[in-house]
């Protein structure tokens, strides 16, 4: 594990998250932004100005400059990092704590807002460290593994670690270090969610940030464990290998879609955090309605708990597939499935898609579930080496609350290179009102998005764009979740449960920086 | 002694100079003395009946499931949560997911039993090929089967089994079997080899080879039946190996979710909760008390097993009448022991 954050591959986010600094952070219980490494942010025409705090400092004395923000930027550039969708260039503003964003067009601020209070980007880019490369390819910095001589700017600072922690220590040039009572911050490594409860469980935890635990396993914590939910905005969902003869097909995706009773699925996977969408749109469950407004109900709802086999089995017809012995084949005779992939450990995952492999060859699926340890379920994606899977179907956190992102995510899948398959170009699909087919660019028309300031527009293209998502399924989203974070009273006095400080993911990063976080007994 | 006799038995089936036993009374014998002693011995045995008792269990369970008396488990079939006996339908509760545990340790059944068995047949004949072969033969055949067997026994087994999993993905379940029984051989080989040594000095066995009788003869017919109490004990052992080690394997994620396993349930009720709460403890119970009732059976059989082919039993029982073997009660071959 290794602590640059461009390099996603075995970057430690929790740590990460503790050593650098971030831009700003989207409270879920205010539903605003919060600046924190920011003084200011002002939005212009087409340029935006981000304003350092003054007392932002690196852990060596030295002050966070522009200079390193920039350094940052231009690398983030050489990523395809979604902050250059829109942007032009960035510059040093009239001091050297400013920063100007230049703009393609006039820009949609709240796209630029939630970029860069996006839940894990931190100011990292320490200049000693990441100038050198500024002139190499992208691949040089992917591949970079920052594990000597750490720098950061957030509130503890690395001090050493192994195979079992990361010891941090309070950065003693952290502009808030005087809130924070404590000196050192163990972050204990735990391979699997069972031991991360039994540690809660039993007093060995005082925090933890993300942890699923099932209602059976809350009710038999002690009282001194409080549980924070907070909307992830992120869920378990299909994803569908577009290269693959059956389901690369549309009819086949749909007849899936119809199959799947999501309401099942969040009972058994998660009575207590999982909800499924009343519609299948791409935008997060909660927000469908307010960006759809009148047009919500036209959109296909896929049966959200029934399992709707008449649809189903007339789309598979449609396309050619006919039923014998229960199961659906091809007109080679081919059964339709092949193996199901699903990441090993991920407790609430395996049971999810168990009811979902039940269902689907209840109907007359053919799948066997394949279970991989994390790498071999990312590597599976990455390498378009599957049919059919289980993954996230928002990219989660407080961005993909704006439609913009979880939609344009769904087309091209970042986090596995857009391993799906799924083609940029036109798509021809039934239109909104019944009037026949309408053909659109669904990756043109949400990049557009970016740039635009018309609310109107937007959401007239954001609407075009599900429509396009919800008919022609590049990923299909099952179940939307509240993320659990955990805290513990026993020797911390935290924020009270109404404090609006424990809507900022996470509140074991946010709080003690805060001084919202400390012990009991100082 | 027990040997001799077998080979007398053996020796004279080979000969064509014998006219005054007919086939029938061959046959007869060997009868008695393969089978109908044996059985008798076993059966006086109240551990044999037990296990034999047991393990006729859990075929019937097997059977229930191959014939589909059985409703097949699946997510969504119940209600969630239930507990054992609340609801007669479901008798032994259902899981997190609504799924009915019943179905989950019965359809899983005829997997574990073929598994453990070609875990045992693969780990035992093996062992006794290369043991018999190594001992008898002696020489260079000896030192070459020894070392490839020092060789599989000097590496880890439990690495080499993780890996062979990952990479074969197994999902047949007598592929699995002896995948993890793929080195057990080699302990029990050498073992047999150095009884081999000792069997080989025999006099009849001398007789035969003086006599021209080939060597998988004498392998076959002098040799593996001195060794059948010691193959028959391994034989149990390595079957319970191969369980515990599977419901290991799955537990920790290593072999392929898809197949129905006791491991897989219990690795579910695991990280579903079932270990801190009550209401779901069962969860964890069901696939528990399946594996250590199916270990059990196969304990108490090995140790019937190893009454049968105690030779000091064995010579006592076989030389009395059917009647007296009956008669002879638990007590009594404790004593003879």
């Amino acid at each position: 594990m290794h602590l640059n954050p461009m390099a996603t591959q075995n970057y430690d986010w929790t740590a990460g998250n503790h050593i650098f600094e971030r831009f700003a952070a989207y409270n879920f219980s205010t539903q605003e932004f919060e600046l924190a490494g920011l003084e200011d942010w002002s939005f212009e025409d087409e340029t935006v100005t981000l304003t350092l705090r003054d007392d932002l400092k690196w852990d060596t004395g030295d002050d966070v400059t522009a200079g390193d923000v920039i350094t940052q930027f231009r690398l983030m550039e050489k990523t395809n990092a979604t902050l250059w969708d829109f942007t032009d260039s960035v510059e040093e503003g009239e001091t050297d704590k400013t920063v100007v964003i230049n703009l393609s067009r006039p820009s949609n601020p709240e796209i630029i807002k939630h970029t860069l209070a996006n839940g894990d980007l931190r100011i990292h880019g320490y200049q000693p460290v990441y100038n050198e490369f500024l002139d190499q390819d992208a691949s040089a910095i992917q591949q970079f593994e920052w594990e000597d001589d750490i720098h950061g700017n957030g509130p503890f600072t690395f001090e050493s670690k192994n195979d079992q922690a990361w010891t941090l220590t309070r950065n003693e040039h952290f502009y808030n270090a005087d809130a924070i009572d404590f000196d050192t911050y163990e972050l204990l490594s735990r391979q699997e969610n069972t031991a991360l409860q039994q540690g809660l469980m039993g007093g060995e935890l005082d925090v933890v940030s993300s942890l699923f635990v099932p209602p059976t396993i809350v009710e038999s914590f002690p009282d001194h464990v409080e549980e924070v939910t907070l909307p992830a905005n992120w869920g378990y969902g299909v994803i569908f290998n577009h290269d693959d003869e059956d389901f690369g097909n549309r009819n086949v995706r749909q007849a899936v879609a119809h199959v799947i009773n999501r309401q099942q699925v969040a009972d058994n996977a998660g009575p207590r955090t999982k909800n499924p969408a009343p519609k299948v749109t791409g935008i997060a469950p909660a927000d469908q309605e307010t960006w759809l407004g009148d047009d919500y109900d036209r959109f296909e709802s896929y049966g959200p708990d029934a399992t709707q086999s008449e649809a189903a089995a007339e789309l598979l017809r449609d396309a050619g597939y006919s039923r014998s012995d229960g199961t659906w084949r091809d007109g080679d005779g081919n059964t339709l499935g092949g193996s199901y992939v699903t990441p090993a450990g991920w407790t609430d995952w395996t049971t999810a898609t168990n009811t979902v492999v039940d269902q689907l060859n209840s109907f007359g699926f053919d799948f066997e579930i394949n279970s991989l340890p994390s790498g071999d379920f990312y590597g599976a994606y990455t390498n378009s080496d599957f049919a059919v899977g289980a993954f996230y179907w928002l990219p989660g956190g407080a961005r993909s609350s704006f439609p913009y992102f979880p939609l344009r995510w769904q087309l091209n899948i970042p986090d596995v290179d857009g391993g799906h398959n799924f083609e940029e170009g036109e798509y021809t699909v039934p239109a909104m009102d019944d009037s026949g087919e309408m053909t659109l660019n669904p990756f043109e028309e949400i990049r557009s998005v970016a740039t635009m300031q018309d609310d109107a527009q937007v959401s007239e293209t954001i609407t075009r764009v599900a429509w396009h998502n919800n008919q022609n399924l590049p990923i299909l989203g099952i179940v939307a979740k509240q993320d659990q974070s955990w805290l513990t009273s026993d020797e911390w006095d935290v924020a009270p449960a109404e404090d609006s400080a424990r809507g900022i993911k996470w509140p074991s990063h946010w709080l003690p920086k805060q001084g919202q976080l400390n012990p009991i007994n100082q | 002694m027990k040997p001799t006799e077998t080979n007398g038995v053996d020796w004279r089936s080979e000969s064509t100079s014998a006219p005054d036993v007919t086939t029938r009374e061959r046959l007869r014998e060997v009868y008695d003395e393969r089978i109908h002693t044996p059985l008798l011995v076993a059966w006086a045995d109240w551990r044999t009946r037990l296990g034999f008792l047991i393990l006729g269990g859990y075929l019937l369970i097997a059977l229930v499931a191959v014939l589909g008396l059985w409703r097949e488990p699946s997510t969504s079939q119940a209600p969630r949560y239930l507990m054992l006996f609340e609801n007669m339908n479901y008798p032994l509760g259902t899981t997190a997911s609504g799924t009915d545990l019943a179905a989950l340790i019965i359809h899983s059944t005829p997997d574990i039993l073929l598994m453990i068995t070609a875990g045992a047949v693969w780990a035992t004949a093996v062992a006794v090929v290369i043991g018999t072969v190594a001992g008898y033969k002696g020489g260079r055949v000896d030192r070459a089967l020894m070392s490839f067997s020092d060789l599989v026994m000097a590496i880890p087994g439990l690495p080499l089994v993780i890996i062979l999993a990952v990479t074969l993905n197994p999902q047949n379940p007598i592929l699995l079997g002896i995948v993890i029984n793929i080195s057990y051989w080699a302990g029990l080989g050498r073992s047999l080899r150095s009884q081999v040594l000792t069997i080989r000095e025999n006099d009849y066995v001398e007789a035969s080879r003086t006599m021209g009788v080939n060597t998988p003869q004498i392998i076959m017919k002098d040799i593996i039946p001195n060794l059948m109490p010691y193959v028959t004990v391994n034989f149990v052992f390595a079957a319970r190996y191969v369980m515990f080690a599977s419901v290991g394997l799955y537990f920790l994620g290593v072999l392929p979710y898809s197949t129905q396993n006791w491991g897989v349930t219990l690795n579910l009720a695991y990280s579903g909760g079932a270990l801190f709460s009550w209401s779901a403890a069962h969860w964890l119970l069901a696939p528990m008390v399946a594996i250590m009732g199916l270990s059990l059976g196969l304990i108490l059989l090995s140790q019937g097993l190893d009454r049968v082919f105690n030779p000091r039993v064995r010579t006592r029982m076989s030389g009395t009448s059917s009647s007296t073997a009956n008669d002879n009660d638990d007590d009594r071959v404790t004593e003879v022991l």
